[in-house]
């Protein structure tokens, strides 16, 4: 299966490609875009000319997104019922563009749907890396403490337990993979933990193989 | 470290206070102050040669020029620098250390003197360097292929590493290699990676020039304590630049990439929106230089109300600079 990451840095690409891998439970082949959309606005704003790209220009089978929810509202499972979709919910958001770049797609013959995954890192992907083995980090707690002054942690004290760093270079892939390889053990977990960000990831993964 | 840098009738900067920390981008308008910033360094460093009539505020009648250097850590304390105009043996820019507190002037000495400014100039940077004279790397450039050449032959480790990033900054190259084009001289060159034939370094873009002098001090084993960089983004394709921000992040934070050597303070200035996205989540790093009737004034963009808020939902950190509202731009006709 070829598959192309829109993700925040090639760490978590790399990282991305080893958990995708181990979610399908088959080797896929790692489809690399030219563009890396630098921040949120940068990847909601290029979404359409990369998913064109990869539908008519390349034989890619999938596009898996995972982006950061940084301060945003995390997503929840009631996103989905009718009328209950906020405004500034990222995963959200993406889903609906998603759905409607497939559905304003002219298709071609022979060329089956790309499919599309996404994953929302809460507050940032490296909260899952650490999923199980930090009590307190869970999208949970990250949402019963929205809008407080205090938060028991945030983007950089994740990065400084995942990686011993918040300044990692962003071309750095090694301890990236390290924490994917740790991550892909405890799967049950991470999912546990992260029942909408990571939740919906696996979901959508899953149903690329029905 | 150098906490803060306070002016006094220095050029543009009437009484202005400039926030360092490890690292530090400077961005605002032209004529803001940036690139004095960098000039004061460069006289902590003493060489900038300067004198009375160049340095004080045009059109003052000053009689002191001053420029304090508030240093944090093991020697806390405040350098002075002062200048009287009208003292005639004085006429020259002179540094006159007032140190208020207890530390050790030696060890202030020598970090002062070990400060670096650097406007890299790729001309300078692509000439043949006689081994024998030139054994750093000049504010200009000057002296790369000496510099590279010394890492080759006495730190094979740290070659390898700059080649292996050499391979990855520029793609179509994978080592730096040398020729000798006169005796005594070095210059260098990038071998093509697909027919391995070496491109002289006279042969280079202004561009790679550039970024491969950035790349190097970042993998130097004994760097200036403190660089200042002018515009490091010059002639730089704005997809190199995270690696231009890792390289200086390289410099700055050592530990994070398992260096082991200590750290160098870093300071650039920048007018590159797309440089500056790539500090959106370290705001701390980030200093805008503001200029209006009353002078120049420099704010730490993690210290301006709010920016948390206003950063979260809010498009790159570049187009948000550009579009004025954190300030850091050219007056409004």
């Amino acid at each position: 299966m070829k598959v192309a990451f829109i993700s925040e840095s090639d760490g978590d690409e790399a990282a991305l490609a080893i958990i995708v891998e181990r979610l399908l439970n088959e080797t896929i082949q790692h489809i690399s875009l030219k563009a890396r959309p630098n921040g949120w606005p940068n990847v909601f704003g290029s979404l359409a000319a990369i998913y064109r790209h990869l539908y008519y220009q390349t034989d890619a089978d999938g596009l898996v997104l995972v982006v950061d929810s940084d301060d945003t509202l995390p997503h929840a499972l009631e996103h989905g019922e009718p009328g209950r979709q906020p405004a500034d919910c990222r995963l959200c958001l993406l889903k609906s563009e998603l759905s409607r770049l497939n559905a304003n797609t002219t298709a071609l013959p022979n060329r089956k749907p790309l499919r599309t995954a996404i994953g929302l890192g809460v507050p940032s992907v490296e909260a899952w890396y650490l999923a199980g083995a930090d009590p307190h980090v869970n999208e949970a707690t990250w949402a019963r403490t929205m809008g407080q002054p205090s938060r028991p942690y945030d983007r950089r004290a994740l990065k400084r337990k995942a990686y011993g760093t918040d300044r990692l270079p962003a071309r750095a892939v090694e301890k990236h993979l390290i924490a994917a390889r740790e991550l892909v053990s405890r799967l049950d977990a991470v999912e546990r933990l992260f029942p909408c960000g990571f939740g919906a990831l696996a979901a959508d993964l899953r149903a690329w193989l029905s | 470290m150098i906490k803060e840098l306070h002016f006094k009738n220095f050029k543009i900067l009437r009484d202005a206070r400039v926030p360092l920390g490890p690292m530090t981008l400077l961005v605002g308008p032209n004529g803001s102050g940036k690139s004095t910033v960098l000039e004061g360094l460069r006289l902590l460093h003493g060489n900038a040669g300067l004198d009375f009539a160049e340095l004080k505020t045009i059109g003052s009648d000053v009689e002191t020029v001053e420029l304090s250097a508030h240093l944090s850590g093991v020697d806390a304390g405040v350098i002075t620098l002062r200048q009287w105009g009208k003292t005639p043996d004085k006429n020259r820019v002179g540094k006159e250390l007032v140190n208020r507190e207890q530390c050790d002037a030696n060890r202030i000495q020598s970090e002062l003197a070990s400060i670096r400014v650097f406007a890299f100039d790729p001309r300078k940077i692509q000439q043949p360097a006689h081994l024998q004279t030139v054994t750093t790397l000049a504010e200009d450039g000057s002296g790369l292929a000496a510099v590279l050449d010394e890492l080759s032959s006495k730190h094979y480790e740290r070659f390898d590493a700059l080649n292996a990033e050499v391979a990855r900054w520029f793609r179509e190259y994978d080592r730096i290699m040398f020729e000798v084009p006169s005796p005594g001289q070095k210059s260098f060159m990038l071998r093509n990676k697909r027919d391995h034939h070496a491109i002289p370094a006279r042969f280079l873009s202004h561009g790679t020039l550039v970024a491969l002098a950035i790349l190097a001090l970042a993998y130097l084993p004994n760097p200036p304590t403190t660089v200042g960089i002018e515009e490091p983004e010059h002639g730089v394709h704005p997809r190199l630049l995270q690696d231009i921000k890792d390289a200086l992040c390289r410099l700055a934070f050592p530990e994070s990439v398992g260096e082991t050597r200590p750290a160098v303070q870093v300071v650039a200035t920048t007018h590159s929106p797309y440089l500056l996205d790539m500090f959106r989540d370290s705001p701390e790093d980030v200093v805008i230089a503001n200029r209006d009737a009353d002078g120049v004034s420099f704010n730490r963009l993690s210290e301006l109300p709010n920016i948390r808020q206003i950063l979260g939902e809010s498009p790159p950190l570049g187009d948000l600079w550009y579009s004025g509202i954190l300030g850091g731009i050219p007056a409004q006709p």
